[in-house]
């Protein structure tokens, strides 16, 4: 059985995640739990025992149905977050680029594919990488916009610190 | 404070940062009091803590060293065996200066300090692979990774033969 790696730790939540990075004609793959207001990247939590790039591909096919082959993380992030829940983050996260999967239809600015996932439903569509849109999609985290439009050429590793 | 280590029955996740610190063609390793394998400097990361903040918290619990600037070199999502147990663990390594209290002294312990009740010695040893063998390097992946450090960082998944199958491995 698999077991995420999501723990507590003195009532902070850690977690341990690997997302994809998707673009395609200026355009960013992004994810919406339906009834929420935030948008995330596409992927999930890694399990115990696989490596960041195998989750990926596991939450490719669970999510979107279709292979991928991540490469290298170009963006690797320590986060320290509040959740809407007055609930405090520890976050590690593997972000790979994804070249467009070919199953995957290109439909700006609709509903691409639908996911329904332990009673939530998760919507993908094309959202223009701009800092405009995607502040109006409310990406997380707001801390990767620029590079999310203006890919690093080299791996980078970031901290981010949203709580005091 | 919690440190970000996780177990569950003999598996173990954990988050660790590291100093790679460098002379002359030497690196410095640690022994915990009689260990028949030695590591990097380092520890665990806490919780709420980033790993550049852990590295300095280390340097200085571990070496009494302020350091400045540490550069970060590896990532590594390594899985391996070590105390009875079956290790994911996320390893950031960071380039540090040799603090200049450290006596360079190879072949002889040239520092001691404590660490929860542990005797730390540290050593210089040669950071050819041959060296780092000899002494029993842990985690083996660093054996090969000390002698050419990445420009920037580079990240790497390192499973050790030891993972799947400990009792076959000496």
């Amino acid at each position: 059985m698999s077991v995420d790696l999501t723990f507590l730790a003195d009532g902070h939540r850690v977690n341990i995640r690997t997302a994809a990075i998707i673009k395609h004609e200026g355009y960013i793959l992004c994810d919406n739990e339906v009834g929420t207001e935030f948008s995330f990247l596409p992927g999930g939590r890694i399990s115990r025992g696989e490596n960041s790039a195998e989750a990926l591909i596991r939450e490719m096919r669970e999510e979107l149905g279709v292979e991928v082959k991540p490469k290298r993380p170009l963006i690797i992030t320590e986060s320290f977050f509040d959740g809407v829940q007055n609930e405090r983050f520890h976050e590690l996260a593997f972000y790979y680029v994804v070249p467009k999967p070919a199953a995957l239809p290109f439909t700006p600015n609709e509903i691409c594919h639908s996911h329904v996932e332990n009673g939530a439903e998760y919507q993908f569509s094309w959202q223009e990488a701009s800092l405009t849109n995607l502040r109006r999609v409310r990406l997380e985290p707001v801390a990767l916009h620029q590079q999310f439009i203006d890919l690093p050429t080299e791996p980078v590793h970031f901290v981010i610190n949203e709580v005091d | 404070m919690t440190n970000l280590t996780f177990d569950e029955d003999h598996k173990r996740v954990n988050v660790r940062c590291a100093g790679i610190i460098r002379r002359e063609g030497h690196v410095l390793i640690v022994r915990e009091d009689d260990d028949d394998f030695v590591y990097l400097p380092g520890g665990r990361v806490q919780r709420g803590e980033s790993s550049v903040e852990a590295i300095h918290r280390e340097m200085d619990e571990e070496l009494n060293a302020q350091i400045e600037a540490p550069q970060l070199r590896y990532i590594v999502e390594n899985f391996f065996w070590r105390y009875e147990k079956q290790f994911h663990e996320f390893g950031f390594y960071y380039e540090v200066e040799a603090p200049k209290h450290v006596p360079f002294q190879p072949g002889e312990i040239c520092y001691r300090g404590e660490d929860d009740g542990k005797t730390l010695s540290f050593e210089w040893v040669p950071y050819t692979a041959n060296a780092l063998c000899a002494v029993n390097l842990h985690p083996l992946s660093m054996r090969t990774r000390m002698m050419a450090l990445p420009q920037g960082f580079e990240h790497c998944t390192v499973t050790d033969a030891d993972y799947w199958e400990p009792a076959n491995v000496g």
